[in-house]
This record gives structure tokens, sequence and C-alpha cells, in this order.
């Protein structure tokens, strides 16, 4: 896999090193870390680019010494010898200014997978479990677009893909049987933050695709699922207060929000089991009845 | 809201001018760019708002409505007055002075 990907030259870097695109950010990244290296790679595989990167990272390891760094661009942001914070830190920073990038085009804080040629969002604040839900969907079937920053082309209304890692609590992980197959010596850079592919779920990458469904979800321990319709004017409310840049794009997001919804249904979705709430996305995607709608 | 006089159904309303709205179904989305902030109103306060053409008084925007739904017209008289207390509080609408008619013919 890693033979595939595409090389860039980094200026000053004796190695060489793999761009990637997240959001409108493209950037390199220079793994120094032998043992971090090969799942950073197969984490960021679906987002490798050919593009020329705007900005250099580079993960570097004194020789000798325990503590790792993150280097963006002349800057080091982040130092520290705990390996799992230190990958959770490194996914973070680098989507954190991917969305600061990519302020030119409404972003939604939503995760969405697509099937048919039609996509799913989910969107909600953290915690609300966006991460959780996508990942069923992309381990029933679905195609995996993103877990959080829901891209929406303003002229096909699009949802597009920003399929970075999906991030999921080590309980959830465990709810996956494939997931028990990653190695341990990847393992050691999770702590209860993990980090998978839609591949590790059996699942591929999709490209992005109008939404048919939109979903508000809300976790709720021991919750039984229940799925409240709401109008499209009120999703559009809430996609706008769970959007990134709704206040800075204003007026035009209103609209390509507006456009994105007419064909779409809305929902609330209240669960606290995993497959059940699966099940019930599907029936909705699918136009069936779930049977836990309530009027 | 300007010019209203002491009785607020005797106001012409209409939405001010610079607002973004977008008809969803039967709702109204409403977009503030000077406060940054988006308003929702349900179906009947949609037809209420487009009513409010800067002509019709709210008087005459309740006759119409107590004319062609089914409410009742002392629930219709409530509606109107709290959704007017909210549009005006959040400025959404303004009210139209009407020219008085008599000035040309007066001069």
């Amino acid at each position: 896999m890693a033979a595939d990907l595409p090389a860039v030259e980094t200026p000053g870097a004796t190695t060489t090193t793999t761009a990637y695109r997240f959001l409108d950010l493209v950037f390199s990244l220079d793994v120094q870390e032998a043992s971090l290296a090969p799942l950073l790679r197969e984490l960021l595989v679906p987002t490798a680019t050919h593009e020329q990167p705007v900005l250099h990272c580079a993960i570097e390891r004194p020789r000798g010494a325990e503590t790792l760094a993150l280097r963006v661009g002349p800057d080091v942001v982040l130092t520290t010898d705990a390996r799992p914070l230190f990958l959770a830190h490194v996914l973070w920073e680098l989507n954190r200014r991917a969305i600061a990038a990519s302020q030119h085009a409404l972003l939604l804080h939503a995760a969405a997978a697509e099937r048919d040629g039609a996509s799913v969002l989910l969107s909600g604040p953290s915690g609300s479990g966006k991460s959780t839900l996508v990942a069923g969907l992309v381990a029933s079937g679905f195609a995996y677009l993103t877990d959080d920053g829901v891209r929406v082309d303003a002229n096909e209304r699009r949802a597009l893909a920003h399929p970075k890692p999906i991030n999921l609590g080590r309980d959830v992980a465990a709810h996956f049987p494939s997931l028990a197959r990653i190695p341990p010596e990847h393992r050691r850079w999770m702590g209860d933050e993990w980090y998978v592919t839609a591949s590790w779920l059996g699942a591929t990458t999709g490209c992005g695709s109008p939404p048919r469904l939109v979903c508000f979800p809300m976790y709720e321990r021991g919750a039984r699922t229940q799925v409240t319709p709401i109008s499209r004017a009120e999703g559009l409310v809430l996609l706008a207060e769970n959007a990134f840049n709704f206040t800075h794009l204003g007026g035009s997001a209103v609209s390509v929000l507006a456009e994105m919804l007419r064909p779409c249904v809305c929902y609330r979705i209240v669960s606290g089991d995993l497959d059940d709430a699966v099940q019930c996305l599907d029936d909705l995607f699918s136009g069936a009845d779930p049977g836990r709608v309530i009027a | 809201v300007n010019g209203t006089g002491d009785d607020p159904r005797t106001m012409r309303p209409r939405p001010r001018a610079d607002l973004v709205a977008q008809l969803l179904d039967d709702e109204l989305v409403v977009y503030d760019a000077t406060t940054r902030t988006l308003h929702h109103l349900n179906a009947s306060a949609t037809i209420f708002w487009t009513l409010c053409d800067g002509a019709r008084t709210v008087e005459e925007i309740i006759e119409i409505l107590a004319a062609t739904t089914d409410g009742e017209r002392t629930s219709i008289e409530r509606d109107a007055d709290e959704l007017m207390t909210r549009l005006t509080n959040d400025s959404l609408i303004v009210a139209v002075e009407r020219e008085p008619d008599d000035v040309s013919k007066r001069a």
C-alpha cells in the first residue's frame, strides 16, 4: 500500500514524504519515527494526493530521546512523550488547520456516508455520536465520506468527502469485530481514542454525493432508538448552527443549504444502541418505515 | 419599528429589505446579516409574514387570516400579536408610514 503513495520532495528534508489533502489544505508529512510511519500511512492513505503541498509537516524524534515533536512549517507545535496522546494531537492539529484553510465553501460539523449515489449527513456537536454512527453505517455497507467536516459543493449541492481517520472511543471500537485485527504495533499509539480507516471496517471511501437523509443524532446511554421528523426549514437552522463557517458566509450559505435540503428528509434521532440506530438510519435512507418514528 | 403610533394593530409592517429569506416547503428561514442570526418561521407565521406588504395594517392582516383559515378569531389575534412582538423585538420588520391621502389634493 505504501509503495503506491505519491511522494513529494520536502525542502531541506533527507527523506521523501507523502502529500495529503484534508479539505482545502494540501500538506506533506515526513514521519521520522519508524514505529509510527506505517500506521500514519495507513490512516492517511485515503487522503493521499499528487498535488503540491503548501504546508510541510514533520514528526521528529531526536536520536535517543523519547520525546516526539510535530513540526508544522518552521514551528514545533507539539512535543510529548505520551504516544497515544501524540497521535490524537497530530490528527487534531492537522484537521484544525484544514478547517481554518477551508473557509470559502460551507463546512458542516457533520459526518457523512453514501450509497447508491446519495448520502446521509449526521450533524451535531462533539459527543452526539456522529463518528460512531458513521462507523456503523460504513461497517454495514455505506461508503465513507467523513466523520467530521462535510464540505458542501455549492453548485452541485453535494456533500464532499473528507476521509480523515475515523475517531472512535476504545469502547466503541470494541463493537467492530474487524478492528480486533489491528496489529499491536498500531494499538500502542492509540489509548482511549482510536483512529481507524474505512477499509479496516471493510468499506471503501466515497467521492461525495447529494444528501438524501439529514439526521441530528443524540447519544443517550441505554436509550431505545427514536426518530422525530423535522421540517427542512428546522433542518436548515440546525445545520447552520452546526456549521464551522456559517457566520463567515452568511446569506450565501442560507441559499446553499436551502437548495441542498429541498430533496432531503430530516430527522432528530436519539439512540443508545448502535446496531439499532444503524438499522433505523438504513431504513430512513431507503425510504422504509423504521417503526420508531415519533409523530 | 418606527412610526407605529400607539396601537400596534394600526401598524403597516413589511419585512426589512436587507434580509435573506428562503422558503422551504411552507416554512420560512430568515437570515439577518446585521446580527448574523437565523430565524425560523413556522407555516402560520410564514403566511402572516407574506401578508406584511407595508400596505396592510396588522388589523387588516388579521381580518384576512380570520376569513381564510379555520382558526378562531381570538386565537388568530393572540398569535398575530405575539408574532408582531417577536418580529419587532428581532427588528425583522419595519412599519411603513402611509402617505397622507389628502396632501396632494390640498396642494
